[in-house]
């Protein structure tokens, strides 16, 4: 049973017996790319829906690695060498189980973690992270327990005590044998199909036709041959003859139950109207004992199987090659491949990160046009230079919208690459209507940084992106209504913060002073843009409680996500009544301006970190620090600006006042 | 020499209207409103929303007092305790809406350059009373159902009552006091009493949220006890707010007799009144050989129709515990209509007769075990007049600010246009 040592050893933390402090050299069998495109679009069905692999294989690497990507050092000058895609990342964790049992996989950002689990380190905090591989959590540490066997279990006691009330520690803690219950039941999951079961036993053997090892897509056809021995021998289980009888029923049992939260394989017989629900490997297997599952199940977990168990490379990559094509010829039967492959070339593809390059480029080309401001060639460059980027992201969202048949808002990180296009576009239109190389200035900057956003949140949120909505949520028509209008009054609110921090910026150094026309056109942009945003949100909050009032019969609830948005349109409407009853003029409507991107920012953001009303998500702290800083830079920016406003403002009123007594 | 004649002072009237229009009350109120808002957020971490909205955004006047943490760190010592006191929501959107009415509309000048504000006005105006409507005269709350069940009632979520029951033969009467009448059991006692009863209820210690406790020497009972025959001695423990198991109410009621003054104690605790619930156990006493019962529960309230659930359907999406859909097919019988069937899923509610019924929720048989079928459907019920009002207010607002601000925009374009080429022509 080399399967069950393998699973007792990297699994079992309690039988580990190594020096944790001993680095293993890496070494590993790179995949052939093809191979590894042609796995990327194998459709699986996942968390509600049918996906691609490499959606799975991403959102994991996400959740339990930090990153996009797996650096591996494999020549061991302590650099990394060899950078894994997450799919080939999940292929090795599959196929070579003891190998992927090396990666460095876990990050730690305090050490105190460390210390907590019993793990060896240099000492000190680090100001970068560091990395345990599974392998360590299952070798001796400082402890009496291994590190895997202390993780899980402060873990255990850590959850008992509210998301509120636990210390960056304990929740570290808590995130991290989270994380290493992912990976540990992932990579476990197909170990069953990696070697094949020995038979012991004369009588066991002869009931099973006389074979002494069986793979397990053979082994699951002596369903009742299992059966009828299991009853017979009930009373005499350590009887010599049947040797492991009662071993391998085990074994299959801890096999059929497997499938929790695992990805399902094998599409099944049918039409999806008949049966729409996948098999895993645990289901497969339960329904071969049972002798009903479909050959077409059986032939491609013989392939599976294969790929898995096999000892060649190449074998390998044609089984798996062999398998995804098999699953896909039943996929497209069934009408469930084309989406798949439409995700596959999204996730390739990657147009919002790619559009992050342009918007860089952009905003040189925009730099430009202010270091040559005679240039109206140089101007219009910056505007295609800023459009092109736009289109990417537009078509990036549309993308999704096909592959969901979504509005383009459905999850928070949705909101990011929506906002993100609203406000370039916005950026652009108003760029055309002033030309002051302002607006255009803000677009690539804002277009940039919150794709950057978006990514980060995407890997620290290690969730599905594309995951079904739960039932509330499923309707197109507020989707499209509400989310979209609200959102869109977000992107214009952050535009209009941003208008309003340049102008107090540029009064607080001076930039163009001379130049008043500029400056009156940034004020006024920023209250064309402050009235685009208060249309959008107006409607979409009062039109986010119509929806409420359709699915949860109350049009208003104070609901922490709904105040959000009250809030914006509070600040706003005061801002633009002080302005109207002559309370503020350019300096305060600027200066409260710019403050509303952090009322924009507890909207959109922060309410939902609250952990309270119908709308609360929970995030990560690091989610909330990211939100935490930026209030204190941009409160930080506008007090500065504000205060060297007021002081040149009372130094010139001095100069001015003295100027006549020196004449 | 000719005197000057006095500027002519404006009437009490004028000063009073020119005062309650004045914009920069405006803006005062609406800055009021926003930190009130902020604080009602920022409480329900530790209120029930419920308990939040009545003491934040219902009320006259309101103290917010919260910790607020500073860079994003929950510990205490490290968070930033604020005591302010506000006007409490009622208070100010009362003033928002004289203000609105009389500065936004009345005195606002009528021109077609100012209809888009007017317009948007209105519709604010709307939604205020929407709002206002809603509060003092709408109703809540929810009627389950398992499949083949029907109802006449539905029952508040957060309203409760205490029923005083009669027994006559194999009937029973009833006689409802509602919670708003026991207000003050709170800090004192309150005395139910009528010439046709033969008893006095004294209801004291009533609590939002507890649990019944056995009273003992190890357990000091922090409020009023209730003694059974038998010398067990019950009262009721105080639970803070938890979001995960939102509590009952609960009080002491003591029944004095009219004759003899012989005394009869409880605690009642108003447990929900769900299908999973097992049927309910009013208290009962015996007086004269009538028997009477009190049962404090959450308020019932009769539908203008009989509603029974023919079907439901909950659908997982595949291969997860998560609900893709929920549904109820029911059958809603009026009196001397003919009865009719009604699909109701989410977002999709049934609307008939003021009242709206939403899919809010199931639940499991207690005999499934809290996992497979059969299940029983919770439809919300909304009985508000003012229910559609919001949904007019949010196309009157869009049609209003769009007016206002692309006349706006457009008057900015034509003025620059016309600058540009007046630069041009010079």
């Amino acid at each position: 049973m080399k399967w069950l040592v393998a699973m007792a050893s990297l699994a079992g933390f309690l039988g580990a017996q190594d020096d944790g402090n001993v680095a293993r050299r890496i070494v590993r069998q790179p995949w052939n790319p093809a191979v590894v495109a042609a796995m990327e679009s194998l459709p699986i069905q996942d968390g509600g829906r049918v996906k691609p692999l490499a959606a799975l294989a991403a959102a994991t690497l996400h959740l339990v690695h930090g990153r996009r990507d797996m650096k591996l050092d494999t020549d061991g000058d302590g650099r990394a060498d060899v950078t894994l895609t997450p799919t080939e990342w999940l292929l090795d964790a599959w196929c070579f189980p003891e190998q992927a049992a090396d990666y460095p996989l876990f990050r730690i950002e305090n050490v105190e973690v460390l210390d907590a689990i019993g793990i060896v380190h240099e000492g000190g905090q680090r100001f970068d992270f560091e990395y345990l591989t599974y392998r360590q959590l299952g070798q001796k540490g400082r402890l009496a327990e291994v590190p895997g066997a202390a993780l899980l279990r402060l873990a255990s006691q850590y959850r008992k005590k509210s998301a509120q009330e636990r210390t960056p520690v304990e929740a570290h803690l808590v995130d991290t044998a989270e994380q290493v219950q992912t990976y540990d039941a992932l990579h476990r999951y197909l170990v069953p199909l990696s070697s094949a079961f020995q038979i012991e036993g004369d009588e066991f053997q002869k009931r099973l036709g006389g074979k002494k090892e069986m793979w397990l897509s053979e082994l699951m056809q002596y369903g009742d041959a299992l059966r009828t021995a299991l009853k017979e021998y009930e009373q005499k289980s350590t009887a010599p003859e049947i040797g492991n009888l009662f071993g391998i029923a085990s074994d299959l049992s801890d096999v059929v139950q497997s499938d929790h939260a695992m990805p399902a394989l094998f599409p099944p017989d049918g039409t999806r109207a008949e049966h729409e629900e996948w098999s895993g490997l645990g289901a497969l297997v339960s329904s071969g004992l049972g002798n009903h599952a479909s050959s077409t199940q059986i032939a491609m977990l013989e392939q599976l199987q294969a790929a898995i168990g096999a000892t060649d490379q190449t074998a390998r990559e044609r089984a798996f090659v062999k398998f995804r094509d098999m699953v896909v010829a039943r996929a497209t039967e069934r009408g469930e491949f084309a989406k798949v492959a439409q995700e596959a070339g999204y996730l390739r593809a990657n147009w919002a990160y790619q559009s992050l390059h342009y918007f860089l480029l952009a905003l040189v080309v925009v730099a430009a046009g202010w270091a040559m401001p005679r240039v109206r060639a140089v101007w219009w460059a910056g505007i295609v230079a800023t459009v092109l980027p736009l289109g990417m992201l537009v078509w990036d969202i549309v993308l999704r919208c096909i592959i969901r048949s979504r509005p383009p808002i459905v999850n928070l990180y949705d909101t990011f690459l929506f906002i993100a296009a609203v406000l370039v576009a916005t950026a652009v239109v108003l760029e055309l209507i002033s030309k002051r190389r302002v607006a255009i200035a803000l677009a690539p900057i804002a277009g940039a940084l919150l794709i950057t956003l978006a990514r980060a949140f995407e890997v620290e949120d290690g969730k599905d992106q594309m995951a079904p909505l739960q039932a509330v949520l499923d309707t197109n028509y507020y989707l499209a209504t509400h989310v979209t209008s609200i959102n869109t009054g977000y992107s214009a609110g952050m535009l209009a913060s941003l208008l309003g921090t340049v102008w107090l910026l540029m009064q607080a150094t001076g930039f163009r002073r001379g130049d008043v026309a500029l400056h009156k056109a940034i004020v006024r942009a920023t209250y064309g843009v402050t009235a685009f945003s208060l249309t959008f949100n107006v409607f979409g909050t009062i039109y986010g409680g119509v929806w409420a009032n359709d699915s949860w019969g109350r049009f208003w609830g104070w609901d922490p996500k709904e105040n959000g948005a009250l809030l914006i349109c509070l600040a706003q409407v005061a801002l633009m009544h002080a302005r109207m009853c002559g309370w503020v003029r350019d300096f305060g409507y600027c200066t409260f301006a710019a403050l509303t991107g952090i009322v924009v920012t507890f909207s959109w953001f922060h309410v939902n970190l609250l952990g309270i009303g119908l709308h609360s998500y929970g995030f990560a702290s690091s989610t909330k620090v990211a939100l935490f800083t930026y209030y204190w830079i941009e409160a930080g920016v506008v007090a500065l600006c504000v205060a060297a406003i007021l002081l040149r403002h009372f130094v010139g009123a001095g100069r001015k006042a003295a100027a006549p007594a020196s004449a | 020499m000719t005197a000057v004649p006095a500027p002519a002072e404006r009437s009490t009237v004028a000063s009073v209207l020119a005062a309650v229009s004045s914009m920069r009350i405006t803006v005062v109120l609406l800055l009021l409103l926003g930190v009130l808002t902020f604080a009602g957020t920022l409480a329900q971490e530790h209120l029930s929303p419920i308990d939040a909205q009545r003491e934040y955004f219902e009320s006259g006047f309101v103290v917010w007092d919260t910790k607020v943490p500073l860079f994003g760190i929950r510990n205490a010592s490290d968070a930033l305790t604020v005591k302010v006191p506000l006007p409490g929501g009622y208070t100010i959107l009362l003033l928002l809406f004289v203000n609105l009415v009389v500065g936004g509309v009345v005195r606002h000048r009528w021109t077609k350059r100012n209809l888009g504000i007017l317009v948007t006005h209105l519709g604010i105006g709307l939604l205020l009373v929407a709002g206002f409507v809603k509060m003092h005269w709408s109703h809540q709350g929810h009627v389950s159902l398992f499949e083949g069940a029907s109802s006449r009632t539905m029952v508040s979520f957060h309203e409760y009552e205490l029923a005083l029951l009669r027994r006559e033969g194999d009937d029973i009467v009833e006689r409802v006091v509602p919670a708003t009448a026991l207000e003050g059991a709170r800090h004192g006692t309150v005395k139910i009493t009528d010439a046709s009863l033969p008893f006095t209820v004294e209801v004291s210690g009533w609590l939002d949220s507890c649990q019944p406790r056995l009273a003992g020497p190890m357990m000091k009972p922090p409020g009023p006890v209730a003694t059974d025959a038998d010398g067990t001695s019950v009262f009721l423990e105080s639970l803070p707010y938890d979001k995960d198991a939102p509590g009952f109410a609960g009080c002491r009621v003591n029944v004095v007799e009219r004759v003899g003054l012989a005394e009869h104690s409880a605690v009642l605790f108003g447990l929900g009144s769900g299908p999973r619930q097992n049927p309910r156990q009013p208290y009962t006493f015996t007086i004269d050989g009538v028997q009477w019962g009190l049962d404090l529960r959450h308020e019932l309230r009769d539908l203008p129709f009989e509603v029974k659930l023919d079907k439901f359907e909950k659908t997982d999406h595949p291969g997860t515990a998560n609900p893709r859909d929920f549904s109820s097919w029911v059958t809603v019988r009026e009196q001397g209509g003919e009865p009719r069937q009604v699909h109701i899923y989410m977002n999709h509610p049934l609307r008939s007769h003021d009242h709206v019924f939403f899919q809010a929720s199931w639940g499991p048989s207690p005999q499934s075990g809290m996992q497979g079928p059969p299940f029983f459907s919770v439809l919300e019920v909304a009985n508000n007049p003012s229910d559609a009002w919001p949904k007019y207010a949010s196309y009157v607002v869009l049609l209003g600010l769009l007016w206002h601000f692309v006349a706006k925009l457009f008057r900015f374009l034509k003025s620059s246009t016309n600058r540009a080429s007046g630069e041009a022509v010079s």
